[in-house]
This record gives structure tokens, C-alpha cells and sequence, in this order.
């Protein structure tokens, strides 16, 4: 693809269309529209003149080779040109319906139609043109030469005008090929738009997809599209995805302690993916969510797919969660899809509608494996990616419901795969043991999150959703019965062991009084002791003196001399 | 096509061309020589070439050229160069 030469182009103003466009058509150039009966054609290229007009003002012709212009006018009006307004005289119809008793006499060319196109385009200043079923005015012609050349007067006739013109041909009946003498027409062209359909599983899923644009970049392959009332919606997804708006902002779940395990809640543009067997909560925790977020006072949509809407929310009511009054006010709307009706992309721009019209800042879709039903795993797998896309550029944060596939027992997957897609992955399923079922819950994955990977024990009650821990005992986890057993042994044996300790605390305290009074009783002993001792020595030292003063006086009474006293020794 | 055709004239014929194509130039000498054989003259015709006439091609929605259009109720019209003489002489009698 030559990017460098990019030809301008025109905006057709048809949803989806321009994305896969890269913008829009090649202005002033011609696109070649191919489809069987039934594609979508003529919707498309209506579509594209009474945009231009409602847009741009742009005054738009319409040559209608097989529909009457009368049909052709009601159609436009139902796509949103006016019926009163100026903006109504700038569609011009021009019915060129063959002349059904018109003889074919030779060789001919298109000389009237050219004349007739570029007097128009003059008079009218029309900007946009669309050939309805140009076919039709070659049935006559077997010369493919003579049609080539033909074709060309058109597009010469266009460029030099300036006017972007769409040619609507129809392939041959029982193929997707056009009748080779329009190969000179499809080499002409300066784009080839392809229509078509498929039959998955009974659902007709429509296909457009660019074959050429000369010069210029387009979405390739394959894109879904609908066709409604309000005409014809392309389901566009391009390859390069837009970054949606960067948010750390924790959201509520609604249940405390899955939001503890998950860091304080589901990150706002998220997709949050509760994948489990039928009756195992999933839609209770959606529930919670949206109940916690209009609390809050957050505009909420609740997209209800397996059970309608409005019995889902009385269901919930029996656990606590009652979101039915915020469904009367308008803050939360429903949406019930009966899933397997129409194709899983008619029901994705369904919700991308809801999406625009009530602009939801928290969703929940239950369950998307609902969409396995709606054209095969294939289609509803690129419209869950879609969704978690939609979901992250609108800044929403959004709970994926799926029912995992029993068949395959608790494999821990969707068939849709919506696991790989989603942003945090919490699995919920059942424990059978000991005659009772308990339901589990854990966190599988949770991008950006430092999640708890723990299993807990999810409890409903008519208070809502709690999860407890749970036991694990030589690699078993306890939960139900057995897990509140368990609590209650562990609590015996801690009262045990609190009266123990307190025993202990006492006999110590009582040893430590009595060891406390004997340190007294010795001390004062002690001191006794002391005071006896203190009195002898004073006692002692008084008689030495008296001893001393007798000794003197019998000396003095003898009058002996020193050495007579030894001499006594 | 059965509203009445207003050209500003009365011929019974009208032969619609694209300026002086080879389709147009063959039809309108195929239409002489046949209508001579029949005893016509050129009154009968008019000739209108859709680039000066756009507006009234618009009208008999002649988008393919040439073409014969036979004022007469009901209208009739053949397309083409008239190259099949036969086919020429069914229509005009």
C-alpha cells in the first residue's frame, strides 16, 4: 500500500464504513460497489448520498436503475433525511429503469445517460452520485469491450467533475464473480467494495471488505456489518489499536473482601472477565458491582443475555442486592438480548448504541458465552474482544460473565477465550465434600494488580456476598461445614491453652509472693542480728576499761617496782 | 414512458444521438435510407442530440443512444444503430 499518494477522500458518513475507509472514499474518484441481491447495495450507496446531505450539504444524485424513486425517497427518509426541509431537494432521483418494450436495434452506447449526468452535475451542483444496478443497462450488451469503453465515459465523466461517484453491479447468479464483460469495469474503478453474507449456524452475518482503493490505505479483510432501520452499521475494529485513557482509579466490586484481594477493586478502564458453572454467582457478583457503583451514583448498563434483565435484578434481590429501584430512575439501564437471534455482531453494535445513548461508566454483560450461540465460537470471540476494546476507550470498567463449558468438565477456560482477553480472570466453582457443596472462589489473573492468589469460600446470604479463608490440611482445603469445624476446634484449643498459661501465671505469681516474704523475714533477722552484734562490742569495751582501772589501783596499793612485777611473771 | 413527449415539434419520428458517435452517425443514415424505401420524407424526423438537449433526454429517459422513439400511443422506442434493416421496417409500419 503506497501511503506516500494517499488520495484525499470523502467522509461517507456511515459508521464504521470510514474506519475501514481510512476516512473515506477517494474524492471525485469512482468506487465500485459488487453484491448479490440482498447485500446491502443500494442501502449503502442511499446511505452515502443522504449523509453527504445531512453532513456537508452536499447535493447528491441517485440514478435508480431497478427501484422506484417513490421507494427510494421513503428509504432516504428513514435514514434521516428530512421530508419538509430544504435538505430534501438535495437528493435527486432519477429514475433509469429500462423501458421495459424498448427493442434492441444494435450497437449502442450510454451517450444519454452521460449527457443527461453531466447537465446535472452542472444545473444541480452535485457532489455525490450513485449508479444503482448499472448492470441493468448492459443486459443488452454481450460486447465486454463495448461496456469497458462505456464505463470509462462515466468515470471520465465523474473525475473531470470532481463528483465521488459510487457504481452499484451485481455478480453473476450462483457465484460471487462479476460477468466477465464488467472485468474492464472492475480494472477501471478506482475501488472495489465487495458485499456479502455468510449462513453461521442459521445467522446471517453480513461481510464488506475493500478489494482495492488505487493509491491509497484501507482496512483489508473482512468486516461485519448490520443493516437496520437507520441503515447500515460496519462493524469496524482497526488493527492499530487507540490507547484508552490511562487510569489507576480502583472501582468497587461491591464485595469487601474481593476488593482487599484485588487491591481495592477493579481498575476503571478494565474488563473483568467471572468465568463458572451454572450457580455459582456469577451474575450475584455482577450484581454487587453495579449496586455498589449506583450507590456511588454511577451510570450503569446491565446487558442481560441468558436470563432477561428484569429477572436477573429480582433473582439478586433474594441475596441482598437490590438494584431494581436505580432501573426506575434511569441510572441503571437494561438491555436483554436474546442470544442466538441475530448474529453476535448485530448484538455488539447493539450494546456500542446503549453505550452512546446512556454512556454507562460501569457495565456488566451476562454472560458473554452467551455470544457462542450467535454465529459460532469464532464470531463471538472477535465480539468479546470488541466489547473489552469498547469498554477500555470509553473509559468504563465492565464484568464479563461466561458460563464455563461443563462438557469440559472445570477446565478453567470459556469457549469464547474471553480469559486471554480480560484483564482480571476470578473464577468461581463448586467443592463437593462431605455432602455439601461450597462454593469457591479465586483470583486467576489481574493485570496490574499484585492479587491475592489465594482460594476463598464464597458465602451468599440475604446480606450479600462474603468470602471467607479457607484451610488447607495436608494440600486439602476445608470449606462449609468442615472449615467451620475446623474454626471451632482451633478456638477450643486456644481457650486451652489460655487456661494453662493462666495457672502457670498464678503459681509463679504465688511462689514469687512467698520467695518475696522470705527476702523480708531475712532481712529483718538481719537487722537483729546487727543491733545484738553493735550492743556486745559496746558492752565488751566498757568492762575492758573497767579491768584496766582495777589493775591500776592494786598496783598503786603493792608499790612494787616495774621489775619486781616481772619477776612475778 | 407514456407521457406525451414536448420537443417543440411535430414529427412522428424521434431519433435521439450523442453528438456525431459512430452508434448515432449509422442510426441516423440507417433511418434515412429505410424511411425512404417506405416513402418518407425527412419531416417526419427530429433529430435531437442529447448533449444539446439534455433536458428533454432527462424526460424520455434516454440514457442509452441512439434511440428511436415513435410518437404514437402507445409510445414506442428501439435502441441502437438500426443496422437490422428488417427489424427498422416492423417498427415504423
Amino acid at each position: 500500500m503506497i501511503e506516500t499518494t494517499d488520495a484525499v477522500r470523502v467522509a461517507t458518513g456511515i459508521s464504521g464504513f470510514d474506519g475501514v475507509l481510512h476516512g473515506g472514499l477517494p474524492q471525485g474518484k469512482c468506487a465500485l460497489i459488487v453484491g448479490t441481491p440482498g447485500s446491502g447495495k443500494t442501502m449503502l450507496a442511499l446511505q452515502f448520498l443522504v449523509e453527504g446531505i445531512l453532513r456537508f450539504e452536499e447535493p447528491g444524485m441517485f440514478i435508480s436503475f431497478e427501484e422506484s424513486p417513490d421507494l427510494l425517497r421513503a428509504v432516504a427518509v428513514g435514514l434521516g433525511l428530512p421530508i419538509d426541509a430544504p435538505a430534501n431537494k438535495l437528493l435527486h432521483i432519477f429514475d433509469g429503469r429500462p423501458i421495459i418494450d424498448a427493442l434492441n436495434g444494435g450497437a449502442f452506447d450510454i451517450g444519454g445517460l452521460v449527457a443527461i449526468v453531466g447537465d446535472d452535475f452542472r444545473r444541480l451542483g452535485i457532489r455525490r452520485i450513485v449508479f444503482d444496478g448499472l448492470d441493468a443497462l448492459f443486459t443488452l450488451s454481450k460486447d465486454g469491450a463495448v461496456t469497458g469503453q462505456e464505463f470509462r465515459r462515466l468515470v471520465e465523466l465523474t473525475d473531470g467533475a470532481g463528483v465521488t461517484s459510487l457504481i452499484c453491479l451485481k455478480p453473476g447468479l450462483g457465484n460471487d464473480d462479476l460477468p466477465s464483460k464488467f472485468d474492464a469495469i472492475e480494472y477501471a474503478a478506482d475501488a472495489v467494495i465487495r458485499l456479502g453474507y455468510r449462513v453461521n449456524l442459521g445467522l446471517v452475518r453480513r461481510i464488506l471488505r475493500i478489494v482495492k482503493i488505487r493509491h491509497a490505505g484501507f482496512a483489508a479483510g473482512e468486516h461485519p456489518f448490520v443493516i437496520t432501520s437507520r441503515g447500515i452499521d460496519v462493524s469496524f475494529y482497526p488493527a492499530v489499536k487507540a490507547e484508552p485513557p490511562l487510569s489507576l482509579e480502583r472501582v468497587s466490586i461491591g464485595v469487601r473482601q474481593l476488593d482487599v484481594m484485588l487491591e481495592g477493586g477493579l481498575l476503571r478502564c478494565s474488563a473483568t472477565l467471572i468465568s463458572g458453572l451454572p450457580g455459582t454467582a456469577k451474575s450475584t457478583i455482577g450484581a454487587s458491582f453495579l449496586a455498589a457503583g449506583l450507590e456511588r451514583g454511577e451510570k450503569c448498563l446491565l446487558v442481560a443475555l441468558d436470563e432477561p434483565a428484569t429477572q436477573l435484578i429480582a433473582n439478586v434481590r433474594s441475596v441482598g442486592v437490590e438494584i431494581e429501584s436505580y432501573v426506575r430512575s434511569g441510572q441503571l439501564q437494561t438491555l436483554s438480548l436474546n442470544a442466538g437471534s441475530v448474529i453476535a455482531d448485530e448484538h455488539f453494535l447493539m450494546i456500542e448504541r446503549a453505550f452512546d445513548s446512556h454512556r454507562p461508566t460501569l457495565v456488566v454483560i451476562d454472560p458473554v458465552s452467551a455470544f457462542d450461540k450467535a454465529g459460532g465460537t469464532a464470531v463471538a470471540q472477535l465480539v468479546v474482544e470488541r466489547l473489552t476494546w469498547l469498554v477500555k476507550r470509553r473509559g468504563i470498567a465492565a464484568i464479563f460473565t461466561a458460563v464455563a463449558n461443563s462438557s469440559l468438565g472445570e477446565a478453567e477456560s470459556t469457549a469464547s477465550q474471553v480469559s486471554a482477553i480480560a484483564d482480571t480472570w476470578v473464577h468461581l466453582s463448586f467443592a463437593v465434600r462431605g455432602g455439601e457443596r461450597n462454593r469457591t472462589l479465586t483470583i486467576v489473573k489481574s493485570r496490574g494488580t499484585a492479587h491475592s492468589n489465594q482460594l476463598r469460600e464464597m458465602i451468599l446470604s440475604s446480606s450479600g456476598i462474603t468470602l471467607q479463608d479457607v484451610y488447607q490440611i495436608q494440600g486439602d482445603f476445608l470449606l462449609g461445614t468442615a472449615r467451620l469445624e475446623r474454626e471451632q476446634e482451633q478456638k477450643r484449643e486456644m481457650q486451652a491453652h489460655e487456661v494453662s498459661t493462666k495457672t502457670l501465671l498464678r503459681e509463679l505469681d504465688g511462689r514469687r509472693s512467698s520467695a518475696l516474704a522470705k527476702l523480708r523475714d531475712a532481712e529483718r533477722e538481719l537487722l537483729e542480728i546487727d543491733e545484738q552484734m553493735l550492743e556486745g562490742i559496746e558492752e565488751t569495751a566498757s568492762l575492758d576499761a573497767l579491768a584496766l582501772q582495777d589493775r591500776s589501783e592494786v598496783d598503786a596499793s603493792r608499790g612494787a617496782l616495774d621489775g619486781g612485777t616481772l619477776d612475778e611473771r | 414512458m407514456n407521457a406525451p413527449l414536448e420537443t417543440g415539434a411535430t414529427a412522428t419520428l424521434i431519433l435521439f444521438v450523442a453528438g456525431d458517435s459512430p452508434n448515432s452517425r449509422a442510426a441516423v443514415a440507417n433511418l434515412r435510407r429505410t424511411l425512404t424505401t417506405l416513402g418518407g420524407s425527412e419531416d417526419d424526423i427530429e433529430i435531437i442530440d442529447v448533449f444539446e438537449r439534455p433536458d428533454i433526454a432527462s424526460m424520455a429517459r434516454v440514457l442509452v443512444t441512439p434511440a428511436l422513439i415513435r410518437r404514437s400511443d402507445p409510445q414506442a422506442r428501439i435502441l441502437g444503430d438500426l443496422s437490422s434493416t428488417q427489424q427498422l421496417l416492423a417498427f415504423l409500419q
